[in-house]
């Protein structure tokens, strides 16, 4: 956490704003939603509250604290209460996990009589090696939540839901952690932050162990050394958030709203903001792993040295020059994670939803052997450029 | 095991965010939101469990059969092979310069049997949903 009263304060407030960051992108996202849709199937959407319908969410939070609060009959209350609060927690754990940005450097300075030393903090919750490992462990712990609601609600829609849920969940993360095995094999590291710093420079694209000149004009991303692995991971992830066209949980034809069918008021909305939790950190990690994380293609030495030197012009301390480079590259990233949230949207409104049966086999029967595949070609292809370059 | 204390600090938040939210839900309906619609008192209907438009035929939820444990059991099988392949890939690219027939070599036959055990629960109708 930090060896002194500086340091531990500031870590506090980062891990505390990173959390209410991501309950804050929830209105927004279900008014981009909610717009978007509407825009896609031709009709306005919500306008009528705020300009551009954008305090309609205020008027959705109030409306949430207004709904009568009552627990079906057959309901566990213990259980039926605690499932909404657990939603948030995966969610919130995971985000902390990922790398948001350049570690900002705070030069030693001298306060009140102390010297405080020189300080790094990173710009995610908190670092942790195993980073990628961890986060797939904690965002399956999302399991439990669903079933739980679906359990205690004493309904069979609710129950049928969150056994739908479950078995796709976990069906899913198989393609899900294979899909990055792939990644893994050619980053050679769990951490995320080092992920994202092989990503930045031009593409290194070697065949044979010759680097492929030709492509250097591309940023060196992820994507373009695992194209199969990235829509992979992608589709799972769909299909790990509940969303059309996997949202089978929720099939509202068949099952009413699946396993938050008894759930009203607060509690739904805790719900919500899980999902839409879970939504953006898939789309974080797609990013991190398949579009480079917070670096900015072809602009990023350059950024860094103009930043630098223009603090120099400036009289700017170092520690200020960081902290704006930081931001700068911050925003690069969110800028990648919204578009990638707008392509979730987007797919949503584009696509029918899946059967059942086509669900399932799709995650066993294609994405897993795929997935394999995936995998074998990528050490393949390093065991050639290998054999290539001891030639 | 410090640096693992973050972790526990966003749980805590997390939960904490939660619970608040329901408490104070829970009061306001006591409190400023008496007369309205947020403080009714349930109907016997709203008691019961959710069923389209009728009171439900049957009180409790009755356990239902669902192939669902096939599943589980599946995906436990296949998920602690899929997390053998991460040290794999952790380390491939370090003993590809010094043993790379090894590393790989190895790791083919792994793929292979657990290729071969998805083919055979496959065909033995495992993967089957109606």
């Amino acid at each position: 956490m930090g060896i002194d009263f500086f340091e531990v304060s500031i870590n506090m407030v980062k891990i505390i704003l990173i959390f209410f960051a991501m309950i804050q992108t929830v209105p927004v996202l279900v008014w981009l939603e909610r717009r978007g849709s509407a825009f896609i199937q031709n009709r306005l959407g919500p306008n009528r509250v705020g300009p551009l319908g954008l305090t309609q969410l205020l008027a959705d939070a109030v409306k949430f604290f207004f709904k009568q609060e009552f627990v079906p009959g057959g309901a566990r209350r213990a259980l039926f209460y605690s499932a909404p609060v657990l939603a948030l927690v995966p969610a919130a754990i995971a985000l902390g996990a990922i790398p948001l940005s350049l570690p900002v450097y705070i030069e030693a300075f001298e306060s009140s009589g102390r010297l405080f030393g020189p300080y790094r903090f990173a710009m995610q919750g908190y670092e942790i090696g195993v980073g990628i490992v961890f986060i797939l462990g904690i965002s399956s712990l999302a399991t439990y939540s669903v079933l739980m609601a679906g359990w205690s609600s004493g309904n069979k829609y609710s129950l049928m839901g969150a056994l739908r849920a479950s078995a796709q969940m976990i069906s899913y993360e198989l393609s899900l952690g294979l899909s990055l095995v792939g990644c893994l094999l050619i980053y050679g590291t769990f951490d995320l932050n080092e992920i994202v710093s092989l990503q930045t420079g031009p593409l290194l694209f070697s065949f044979f162990g010759k680097v492929q000149e030709g492509l250097a004009f591309l940023p060196n991303w992820g994507v373009f050394y695992q194209p199969l692995g990235a829509l992979l991971f992608f589709v799972a992830t769909f299909a790990e958030c509940h969303r059309l066209p996997f949202d089978l949980p929720e099939a509202e034809g068949e099952l009413v709203a699946g396993f938050h069918t008894e759930y009203s008021g607060v509690k739904m909305l805790l719900f919500f903001i899980g999902e839409y939790g879970h939504m953006i950190v898939s789309s974080a990690l797609l990013v991190v792993f398949f579009f480079g994380g917070y670096d900015i293609p072809w602009f990023s030495n350059w950024i860094v040295s103009s930043c630098h030197r223009l603090g120099l012009e400036f009289g700017l301390g170092l520690s200020l020059v960081s902290l704006a480079i930081s931001l700068i590259f911050l925003l690069s990233f969110l800028l990648k994670v919204a578009l990638t949230l707008w392509i979730f949207i987007w797919i949503r409104w584009s696509l029918p939803r899946f059967r059942y049966d086509q669900l399932m086999n799709l995650g066993w029967k294609k994405m897993l052997p795929w997935a394999l595949f995936n995998t074998v070609l990528t050490a393949i292809a390093l065991l050639i450029s290998q054999i290539g370059k001891g030639v | 095991m410090l640096e693992l204390l973050p972790i526990l600090i966003i749980a805590a938040v997390a939960t904490l965010f939660g619970t608040v939210l329901l408490f104070v839900a829970a009061k306001l309906k006591d409190s400023y939101l008496k007369n309205t619609i947020a403080s009714r008192e349930s109907l016997k209907e709203q008691g019961e469990a959710y069923e389209c438009g009728l009171l439900g035929a049957e009180k409790k939820s009755k356990p239902i059969s669902v192939r669902y444990y096939l599943v589980a059991i599946l995906f436990i099988l296949f998920d602690i092979e899929v997390l053998y392949m991460y040290p794999w890939a952790l380390v491939y690219k370090d003993l590809l310069e010094t043993d790379a027939l090894f590393i790989f070599s190895e790791m083919m036959i792994f793929v292979f049997i657990l290729f071969f055990g998805l083919f055979y629960i496959w065909k033995s109708d495992g993967l089957k949903w109606e």
